[in-house]
């Protein structure tokens, strides 16, 4: 997957109002990359999923200049306000890691604002990681700590083997003052809630995004209902004491 | 000897073990150190001993013919290698390689099963831990073969 | 004016209809096809269904034949006005390459107002459901919304109860209160036919000026007020809706949900013929040359398996957990997004299910023996 791609920040040239539903921005933007992350300014980020391989791929194969429409943002949104004065804990999972830049960068924009900034990041393999060059830059930073693993890797492969909660027990931070948000697999969310509760993290204190199946993103069309919750008007960002009840429901 | 006990009750393994039983477990320590690259032991060797990790990363490695060496597992300072010295037929089920410079406590096996029958309390406690961290390990390891950054399943 | 109650004769009906027509409406109504009492364009009165009644019961309908003339002597049928308001395929936008992007063309709204005749209490509470689903969120529908305000309706009060009819236990009728612009009571008896016609608004105080109605007497409105309280007395089924809210979302692993997934063909036939039942999903067509696209909305079920798919799967894959999600939805997931049950008690879903389900069965079995509540306050993983 190549991760070449250049950027720069979308400039709404032109605004149309269609049947409400639905508000369509032209945007010029330069890019090219499998998981591709759009940045308006820097407060938010609209990430085509890279998991859907014809649109990863149609991103991939536009030249230079094209006009892509894009809508939104819609729905709820990282607590990277709320978290000021806390410890933040970001756990990401595959390319949960995706969603959660915005978060990263929107913290690091305000470092002093924040106790313990922890960055954990779980992939397949050496070769599936997202954002590689990024991850090395906030590694050189002194005030982020950061913590790659990856299920399987060859001995070539120096770093860590093994699942993201299983980096948990040792990260530095206070669960009486952090705030968690985590984004990746439902069953890798689940196994790391679990985690952050052993180490006292409350469930007020833990943010995690939901994905369900999504047609309109405006609550009109059903699909992405999660219990009596809208993943795209009351989600996709959800505090889990607020959706714990419906969190381990089969099939719901 | 005085030291090794104190390393054996200040590792995180040990926490909440009574003296009586550090002075046991340190009377079959020693402490050892690995270099990058060193192997501490490889699969189907006897397992004499078991590692306290005091510092440092052990990987875990499976071979497998025309196949590069799998890792799969990482241990760190904190974490114990391995179960396989407390049930027959004691051998070890991987390779373990240091992936940088290791330094270990070392725990004889034979010594402190010997221990154990005669002290059924030690064995105990030893067991709660044990079973404890090999739960652990396990649940990891089932998320960790489910793939679940890989294409799903149908 | 609003609020009066007047009385026609039975072919004043017709003056409604031309006067509708006569101000620009699509005048939709009643009339039997293939077997049914449907909804579609009327013109004139004899394409109502003169003289018909329906039996309904658990999958099944059969028109009957009543032969008083009663031009409302029956329930309701599959359609609902929904089909109307909330058409089954609707295009979005449409979109035109250009030199520089691309540029939306935008729809032409509604074609013409719509009249809606027969509309009975239930459909009105549906009605007022769906307002609240298109109208009242974050986001709101406008070709909803144009059609929802150009709508005319008259209503009807309900003269015979269905057999699968429960919309007293939903507090839906049988007598219309609220959401129309002309009320009709159809009393045909003693030698008598003719419409008690109440005002609801001033659209329909409008109307009523063309029309040859006469004040109503007292012992008419009084019949018609009797009219209705025999319905009240016919319903075919009950609910109890006490605590049924959190009684559905406590029981997630009931072993009724099993029991009930044995005779679940998840046709979605249920989700069809619902009144309120508002799902749909979003298909965008490009043409060959990829000059021009479109999005198209159309009614989806959530009984189908591509309606929650995401990488790989469906989350509901199980015919159980999907006729779970339609009914607990339906009941109770319905109030905590907008306020009130989804449910309006017009018995649609138990008539129209090939196989009979019947939902106020369902609740009430799951009521009569409810897990102990499974969950602890704080979930956890």
């Amino acid at each position: 997957m190549s991760q070449r791609w250049i950027w720069r920040p979308f400039r709404r040239s032109r605004s149309l109002r269609v049947n409400s539903t639905c508000c369509m921005c032209s945007a010029s933007a330069k890019w090219r990359s499998a998981s591709a992350a759009i940045r308006r300014k820097k407060t938010g980020s609209c990430t085509p999923s890279g998991r859907s391989a014809p649109s990863a791929a149609r991103y991939a194969r536009l030249r230079r200049d094209a006009v892509v429409g894009v809508r939104g943002p819609y729905g709820s949104c990282w607590p990277v306000a709320e978290a000021e004065g806390s410890d933040v804990v970001l756990i990401a999972g595959g390319l949960g890691l995706a969603p959660l830049r915005p978060a990263i960068y929107g913290v690091l924009a305000r470092r002093q604002s924040y106790g313990r900034v922890v960055l954990l990041y779980g992939a397949r393999g050496p070769s599936d990681i997202l954002y590689r060059r990024e991850l090395e830059t906030w590694r050189r930073r002194l005030d982020v700590d950061i913590e790659v693993t990856v299920d399987h890797a060859g001995a070539d492969w120096h770093g860590n083997v093994g699942v993201v909660p299983g980096l948990i027990p040792r990260i530095p931070f206070d669960p009486h003052h952090a705030v968690a948000l985590i984004c990746g697999p439902e069953i890798m969310m689940r196994f790391t809630i679990a985690a952050l509760r052993d180490r006292g993290l409350a469930s007020e204190q833990i943010y995690l995004s939901m994905e369900r199946n999504m047609k309109c993103a405006v609550g009109l069309c059903g699909r992405c209902q999660f219990g009596p919750a809208f993943v795209c008007l009351d989600g996709p960002v959800f505090r889990f004491d607020r959706i714990a009840p419906v969190f381990g429901i089969r099939e719901i | 000897m005085e030291g090794l006990e104190r390393i054996v009750l200040g590792h995180p393994f040990f926490a909440g073990l009574g003296p009586e039983f550090g002075a046991a477990i340190s009377g079959c320590a020693r402490n050892l150190r690995f270099a990058a690259g060193e192997y501490l032991f490889r699969e189907d060797e006897p397992a004499n001993e078991f590692y306290l990790i005091r510092h440092g990363t052990v990987a875990l490695e499976l071979h497998a013919p025309g196949q590069p060496v799998i890792v799969i597992a990482t241990l760190r300072e904190g974490d114990i290698l391995d179960a396989a010295w407390l049930v027959p037929p004691y051998r070890w089920t991987f390779d373990a390689r240091a992936a940088e410079l290791v330094r270990v406590l070392g725990v004889n096996a034979r010594c402190l099963r010997d221990k154990c029958e005669a002290d059924h309390d030690l064995g105990y406690e030893l067991m709660k831990r044990f079973v404890g961290a090999m739960g652990e390990r396990l649940r990891a390891t089932r998320l960790q073969v489910l793939d679940v950054y890989g294409t799903p399943r149908s | 004016m609003v609020d009066a109650k007047l009385a026609i004769e039975q072919d004043g009906l017709q003056r409604i209809i031309d006067a509708l027509a006569r101000r620009g409406y699509r005048v939709i109504g009643p009339t039997v096809r293939d077997g049914a009492i449907i909804y579609d364009t009327v013109t004139r009165l004899d394409e109502l269904p003169v003289g018909w009644t329906d039996q309904q019961d658990g999958g099944r309908y059969r028109p009957k034949w009543r032969g008083d003339g009663a031009l409302f002597g029956y329930a309701v049928g599959p359609h609902s006005w929904k089909r109307f308001l909330h058409p089954p395929a609707e295009r979005l936008w449409q979109a035109r390459r250009e030199e520089n992007g691309f540029a939306i063309v935008e729809s032409e709204g509604a074609a013409e107002p719509l009249a809606f005749i027969g509309v009975r209490a239930c459909e009105l509470r549906a009605i007022a459901i769906q307002d609240r689903v298109f109208l009242s969120g974050r986001y709101f529908d406008n070709p909803y919304k144009i059609r929802r305000d150009q709508a005319f309706i008259v209503a009807v009060n309900c003269g015979q109860a269905g057999g699968t009819c429960f919309c007293v236990s939903m507090d839906a009728g049988p007598k219309v209160e609220t959401g129309f612009d002309l009320a009709l009571t159809e009393l045909v008896e003693e030698g008598r036919h003719l419409f008690v016609l109440e005002v609801g608004s001033a659209a329909g105080a409008d109307l009523a000026k063309d029309l040859p109605a006469r004040p109503a007497t007292e012992e008419e409105i009084e019949a018609a007020e009797r009219v209705v309280a025999r319905t009240k007395g016919q319903m075919g089924r009950s609910l109890d809706t006490d605590g049924l809210k959190e009684l559905l979302q406590a029981n997630p692993d009931h072993p009724r949900w099993d029991e009930v997934a044995e005779r679940c063909l998840t046709c979605g036939n249920c989700t069809n013929v619902c009144p309120t039942c508002f799902c749909t999903t979003i298909e965008d067509t490009t043409d060959l040359v990829g000059a021009a696209a479109e999005r198209v909305r159309r009614w989806d079920s959530c009984f189908t398996l591509d309606f929650s798919y995401i990488h790989g799967g469906s989350v509901r894959n199980s015919a159980r957990s999907r006729y779970r999600q339609w009914m607990t939805h339906k009941l109770a997931h319905w109030i905590d997004q907008f306020g009130s049950s989804g449910c309006v008690g017009c018995g649609r879903c138990i008539t129209w299910c090939p196989v009979g389900i019947d939902i106020t069965e369902e609740a009430a079995a799951i009521r009569a023996s409810p897990e102990a509540s499974r969950r602890d306050a704080d979930g956890g993983a």
